[in-house]
């Protein structure tokens, strides 16, 4: 059981690392690995306990990283040990939550129907064996890509999974900019033949 | 490190930088309310008037002092605070000096949180920051400062987290770090950091205070002891608004195995201050430690189904986590120890 004194704690991270192996957390853990849970319920929970204040302030502004947040609201000082303790527990659900999600729909990636489209975007030059963009893809041609993929193999909230794939960011700006200018990216017939059928 | 502008370059360079139009060759004649009047009415101004992302006040306090409690100098210091330069200056700088000083010495408390003497600042004879100080609270509901009132609410609300987190009462301490305006669907944030217009921002932050003080009034005229007024709160797992029989029951039969069964149990001998980390505790320390509170949990669980409805103080809940952090301090030896104030 977990010391609730931030004396036995040299650093916030050691206490993250305390939390992780604590029977607490474990539990939660076995709760959201049980093939029957309800996923949205369990959500609805971690949220409860993130709660609304500063923590869930600073867990929205570092896009949902436990570690940074238990830093900065542990160098504040003001919320007890405990609380942030129930509070860290949420966010490490909801990080969980959201990792299997991002893994299902990454899996929708490898599907056969998804193969048939990564062999057409790398015969086209858009893409590598391994998925990976090519340097000449531009970003509006990748947001472009993202798009049709995503309707293709039914996958929402494309814009995080292809960006975690590609390790780039604001594709929904580029889809908002040519929304806005009207114009579609050049070789947007060749991408649309791609995705046909 | 030395200053490289003379006491009445920077003299002049203040004046013009901070008080331009203050007519503060006049204002050094003033005395008793209407020079603490003036003051209000300057550091008001300087907490108003930014410059860049931050207030012209704290901008002033920086040209003297760190942004540390106290009066602690910046490097290099500025000439204006050294005897031998403030010797060059005419009785009327000399003046003007003093006054600039008093005022800076309000902008750094205020705008800081730190607490200050309100008989000096605000002309109120109790110089207490607590919530039960009414003239105070009068002049925070009252006064057209705003800014300052909200700056000095919000240092008020400070200074009571720093008295509930040394008297060990979680849920006062976390209601008020994480206050939240219902009205404005806003975080209290610091007064600078906010939508919250001054006065629902000075009214939030009071009605918090004053809720957990007359929480406590009433556990005063109830005789219950301060150790069971927090379990209580806890069991609920933030500060209500009144005491319920059955949670106060359920409160008296975790004080009760507080007061025989672990008061003292988690002092060992073996225990070792120097450790960087509990894994560096002793085996034995960390085994005692682990059984005496689980066997608490099982208390707690125990009084959890005998005395509370379904959905209480389950393993996950803050509720939960606070009867463990309070069991943990208990068996450290921190029990009872208001009780002569009964």
């Amino acid at each position: 059981m977990m010391s609730n004194n931030r004396g036995e704690y040299a650093s916030p991270s050691l206490w993250l690392s305390a939390l992780r192996q604590d029977g607490l957390w474990l539990s939660q853990l076995q709760q959201l690995q049980d093939p029957k849970a309800d996923v949205s319920a369990l959500r609805e929970v971690a949220m409860r306990k993130i709660g609304q204040g500063l923590t869930f302030e600073f867990w929205d502004s570092y896009r949902h990283q436990v570690e940074p947040v238990v830093m900065e609201v542990w160098g504040i000082e003001e919320l007890t040990l405990p609380k942030l303790k129930i509070q860290t527990i949420g966010m490490l659900s909801m990080e969980w939550i959201e990792q299997q999600t991002t893994t299902t729909k990454k899996t929708k990636l490898e599907t056969d129907e998804a193969k048939k489209y990564w062999l057409r975007l790398e015969e086209a030059g858009f893409t590598d064996a391994n998925c990976a963009l090519m340097p000449e893809t531009t970003r509006k041609q990748a947001m472009y890509i993202a798009e049709l993929f995503a309707e293709k193999l039914g996958i929402k909230s494309k814009w995080k999974i292809f960006e975690q794939l590609w390790g780039i960011s604001n594709l929904a700006q580029e889809k908002w900019d040519m929304q806005e200018t009207g114009s579609t990216p050049s070789r947007s017939k060749e991408i649309d033949k791609i995705f046909e059928d | 490190m030395k200053h490289t502008k003379t006491a009445r370059e920077m003299l002049a360079q203040i004046e013009n930088d901070f008080f331009k139009g203050a007519r503060l060759a006049k204002a050094i004649l003033l005395k008793g309310d209407e020079r603490r009047v003036f003051k209000l009415a300057q550091v008001e101004r300087l907490l108003t008037e930014q410059h860049g992302s931050s207030p012209l006040a704290m901008r002033l306090s920086d040209m003297f002092w760190t942004a540390d409690e106290g009066r602690v100098q910046m490097e290099p210091v500025n000439p204006l605070l050294s005897l031998t330069d403030q010797q060059t200056l005419t009785d009327e700088e000399m003046q003007q000096l003093r006054l600039i000083l008093e005022v800076a010495g309000l902008c750094h408390d205020v705008s800081l949180h730190f607490t200050f003497d309100l008989k000096e600042a605000f002309g109120i004879r109790k110089d207490d920051f607590w919530v039960s100080n009414k003239q105070l609270v009068e002049w925070l509901n009252t006064t057209a400062y705003e800014r300052i009132a909200m700056h000095t609410a919000y240092t008020m609300k400070k200074f009571a987290i720093g008295v509930y987190e040394y008297g060990h009462y979680l849920p006062a301490q976390d209601e008020l770090a994480e206050l939240f305006s219902l009205e404005y669907n806003e975080l209290v944030r610091m007064p600078d950091n906010t939508k919250i217009p001054p006065r629902a921002y000075v009214r939030t932050i009071l009605d918090a205070l004053l809720a957990i003080e007359r929480h406590w009034q009433r556990g005063r005229r109830l005789k219950l002891r301060p150790d069971l007024v927090i379990l209580h709160d806890e069991i609920y797992g933030v500060v209500p608004r009144q005491f319920d029989k059955g949670v106060l029951e359920a409160a008296q039969a975790l004080f009760d195995y507080m007061d025989t069964q672990l008061q003292g149990r988690l002092v060992l001998k073996e225990y070792n201050f120097n450790a960087s980390s509990w894994d560096e505790q002793p085996e034995s320390v960390r085994r005692t430690w682990d059984e005496v509170l689980h066997r608490f949990a099982e208390k707690v669980r125990e009084v959890r189904s005998a005395y509370l409805a379904e959905g209480w103080v389950t393993d996950d809940s803050v509720a939960f986590s606070y009867l463990m952090a309070h069991a943990e301090r208990c068996g450290q030896g921190w029990w009872r120890e208001e009780d002569d104030a009964l």
